[in-house]
């Protein structure tokens, strides 16, 4: 429908993961994962926040990715070889699969607010700009919330993790044209509920 | 042929290239509807990157370590989820080593550490300060040195 990611891809340049090197070593030596972990828990975690909005949820299923990353890390080499993923991206497509296992478990979606997640202290700048910045974020998290789930995970991985869209395609296994259209859909509702 | 979708799809798209990238703004027309610019620029401020507490990173590295340690644990593990065949993108171009990019701001366990310097984000962190009063203190997380 939007043209698959086979055909956009077709004249882009031969893939180089950064962090193969850091795999590499990870699997001569699993410890060495650790800087993998170091270089992406936060990203997972912020993924699992927005998802889950609760921080105790968020934790597990950080945990969760990271314990079933690095003992299927030797299948990701084999996989790797290709060279055609990333680490991140493969990293993500557990993240996902996680969540996605998780919500069949407990059979819900997360009902808090979005800005109940985040425990965010204050700064200090002029008080009547806090309040009306603050109103507006308030509302911008709440049209975020209520998006349709792949349309809130498009737009998270695109302004939090900063993915492109190839990468959020090769994560949401989706094409690139796909991805391009729920974050324009997901923007526009976020709009329209702003407007 | 693209239908009208698709086109605004991948307006938006180049927008945001260049809006998350701090690259150049160019010429109004190719701009999305001011509406959903709006959006995106709300969004790029609100939706910031959250860091665990220093606690949970540690505490489940010291059990990622015990992990790795232990005898066979790092065998293929069919349980850990749909490995990914990317057969589908061969001779794509995935960057995720991205050194265009400017640096997001954190927060780290209540308060943005670093990168971009963002008033919207300070008045939502005093807005939620003011609301959370009652609430149970969120535990300071402390940036590692480099």
């Amino acid at each position: 429908m939007f043209g698959g990611g086979r055909e956009e891809a077709s004249a882009r340049p031969i893939p180089y993961d950064a962090d193969r090197p850091a795999v590499e070593a990870a699997r001569r030596d699993p410890g060495a994962f650790d800087a993998l972990y170091r270089k992406y828990v936060a990203q997972v975690y912020s993924f699992a926040l927005y998802e889950t909005r609760d921080q105790h949820a968020a934790e597990d299923l950080t945990e969760q990715v990271f314990l079933s990353a690095l003992r299927a890390l030797p299948k990701f080499r084999e996989r790797s070889e290709d060279a055609d993923s990333t680490f991140r991206v493969w990293l993500f497509r557990i993240a996902r699969n996680a969540l996605a296992n998780e919500r069949r478990r407990s059979r819900r979606h997360p009902q808090a607010p979005l800005d109940d997640a985040l425990e965010l202290a204050a700064l200090t700048p002029d008080p009547a700009e806090q309040v009306a910045s603050a109103e507006i974020a308030g509302r911008a998290w709440a049209a975020i919330a209520e998006l349709p789930d792949d349309r809130r995970q498009a737009l998270v991985l695109r302004f939090v993790e900063e993915m492109s869209t190839r990468e959020i395609a090769a994560v949401m296994g989706r094409s690139e044209g796909a991805v391009r259209v729920l974050v324009h859909r997901g923007l526009r509702s976020v709009a329209r509920r702003l407007g | 042929m693209m239908s009208r979708h698709e086109r605004d799809a991948e307006r938006t798209d180049r927008y945001l290239e260049r809006l998350l990238g701090s690259l150049p703004v160019t010429l109004a027309d190719e701009e999305p509807a001011l509406p959903l610019r709006e959006a995106a620029r709300l969004i790029q401020h609100t939706l910031v990157r959250s860091h665990p507490s220093f606690r949970f990173e540690e505490r489940l590295a010291a059990r990622l370590e015990k992990e790795a340690r232990a005898p066979g644990s790092t065998r293929p593990d069919d349980a850990a989820g749909q490995l990914i065949a990317f057969h589908a993108l061969a001779g794509d171009q995935i960057r995720s080593d991205r050194p265009e990019r400017r640096a997001r701001g954190y927060l780290l366990g209540g308060a943005i550490a670093s990168g971009v310097s963002i008033a919207s984000i300070a008045g939502v962190l005093a807005w939620r300060r003011a609301r959370a009063a009652a609430a149970s203190p969120a535990s300071l997380r402390v940036e590692r040195p480099a």
